[in-house]
């Protein structure tokens, strides 16, 4: 009995902890400026990038592929593919609003693996789907744009004030579930891309990619 | 990975050409070491211009191996004693050892290597091979789920012996792989370093 009233104790002091940043928003004239700059991290138009991932899973040894995207910001949609650096087509997957996936191989073919990795490249490359519900200032001066995601999560983009910028995902619990921000002020790619750019998956099976930027082409309309 | 090690191994073993499998495998037995760059193109039906990756590779008998990408991703694959080992240099890192579960299967394929030394294509049970005219062999898989990952593997040899023009690798429509090679050395003294030392 005591073991469950622990448990449920600790169940709840987490469920308490769990909140999403603070912020204080600012009646001026510069508000309006400041949102749309939290959609300008984003690529905008159709892209191919063709990016070096190494993963860090939660279990075992950090492996590398390379990782091709061709993106449509428009439209929302895109192609992937993840390749061996031999060049062996491991994983192949489209997104129009549902995911098709081409190609998968173990250990990539598991439920729920093709879901994810959309779900990661939407997050990287496309701006929120839906208008800012709120934006403002942080505890520590950062900017935030907040919107709320198609699965009631929330999404904050967050504008530091020394420019670096952050993607925050919060599921509709509010826990970090994505954090992603590029890894130096100075990575730009021509076109505004960071060349190296870190996604870290929190929780239990957490994961961290951390890719560079090999390609950026603009495709034509 | 499996395959991507059988087929680099069995284009480091085209040597010696000849048009039939019997002088294939008189003539192979004469290597003792190959050394190449290689250009690797990567084409896909979605991508706007094949992804090109250049390197080196390293080939000494009976049983060591150094394969090297220079661009756009700095990795190096060695084999030697029976141990496979991959590094990779991404930034300012440097080169650091990636270990995994790939690796362990090119074990295996490098225990075929004998097979494969004496020029007998033909004889591995994986694929239904043929030689075509004009040096050209042809690999099919014989297993259904392994043709869903590769449908056919063509060796082009080239009209200098020993040296082997291209390997592709079919994975499906319009989608392939390329490795050309050039400035082939064969038989030359290669140190045991490049296959031993960490980078």
């Amino acid at each position: 009995m005591k073991i469950v009233r622990l448990m449920l104790s600790m169940v709840l002091m987490l469920v308490a902890c769990v909140h999403l940043p603070e912020i204080r928003t600012i009646e001026d004239n510069t508000a309006a400026g400041r949102v749309a700059a939290c959609g300008a991290i984003f690529p905008h138009g159709k892209w191919q990038l063709v990016h070096a991932i190494e993963i860090f899973p939660p279990v075992g040894s950090k492996q590398t592929v390379l990782g091709i995207v061709q993106l449509s910001s428009e439209q929302r949609t895109f192609h992937c593919v993840l390749m061996t650096i031999e060049g062996l087509v491991v994983f192949e997957a489209d997104f129009e609003g549902a995911v098709t996936i081409r190609r998968a191989l173990p250990p990539l073919d598991k439920p729920g693996m093709a879901e994810g990795i959309v779900q990661d490249i939407s997050l990287l490359f496309f701006a929120p789907e839906q208008p800012c519900i709120t934006a403002g200032l942080s505890k520590d001066a950062a900017w935030i744009c907040r919107y709320t995601c198609a699965d009631h999560g929330q999404e904050d983009v967050v504008l530091q004030p020394d420019g670096l910028w952050e993607i925050n995902y919060y599921n509709r619990g509010h826990r970090p579930m994505r954090t992603i921000a590029p890894m130096a002020r100075e990575d730009l790619h021509a076109g505004g891309l960071p060349s190296r750019v870190v996604l870290k998956a929190h929780g239990l099976g957490g994961y961290e990619l951390r890719m560079s930027l090999i390609e950026a082409i603009p495709l034509e309309n | 990975m499996k395959i991507q090690w059988l087929v680099l191994v069995l284009s480091l073993l085209c040597i010696g050409w000849a048009d039939s499998w019997e002088q294939l495998k008189t003539t192979a037995g004469v290597i003792t070491s190959v050394q190449a760059e290689f250009v690797q193109e990567k084409h896909l039906p979605i991508l706007s211009k094949p992804l090109v990756s250049k390197g080196v590779f390293y080939y000494q008998a009976p049983r060591s191996l150094r394969w090297e990408y220079q661009s756009p991703v700095r990795s190096i694959l060695t084999v030697h004693g029976g141990r496979v080992r991959r590094f990779i240099s991404i930034g300012e890192a440097g080169f650091q050892e990636e270990s995994g579960g790939g690796l362990e299967a090119m074990q295996v394929v490098m225990e075929e290597i004998t097979q494969w030394l004496t020029g007998r294509f033909d004889e591995n049970p994986m694929f239904q091979s043929r030689l075509e005219p004009g040096k050209r062999i042809v690999l099919v898989p014989k297993d259904d789920a392994f043709q869903k990952v590769i449908q056919q593997i063509v060796l082009d040899l080239g009209s200098e012996s020993g040296v082997m023009r291209s390997v592709t690798i079919y994975e499906g429509e319009n989608a392939f792989t390329q490795l050309t090679f050039k400035n082939t050395v064969l038989n030359a003294k290669i140190e045991d370093t490049l296959f031993q030392d960490s980078p």
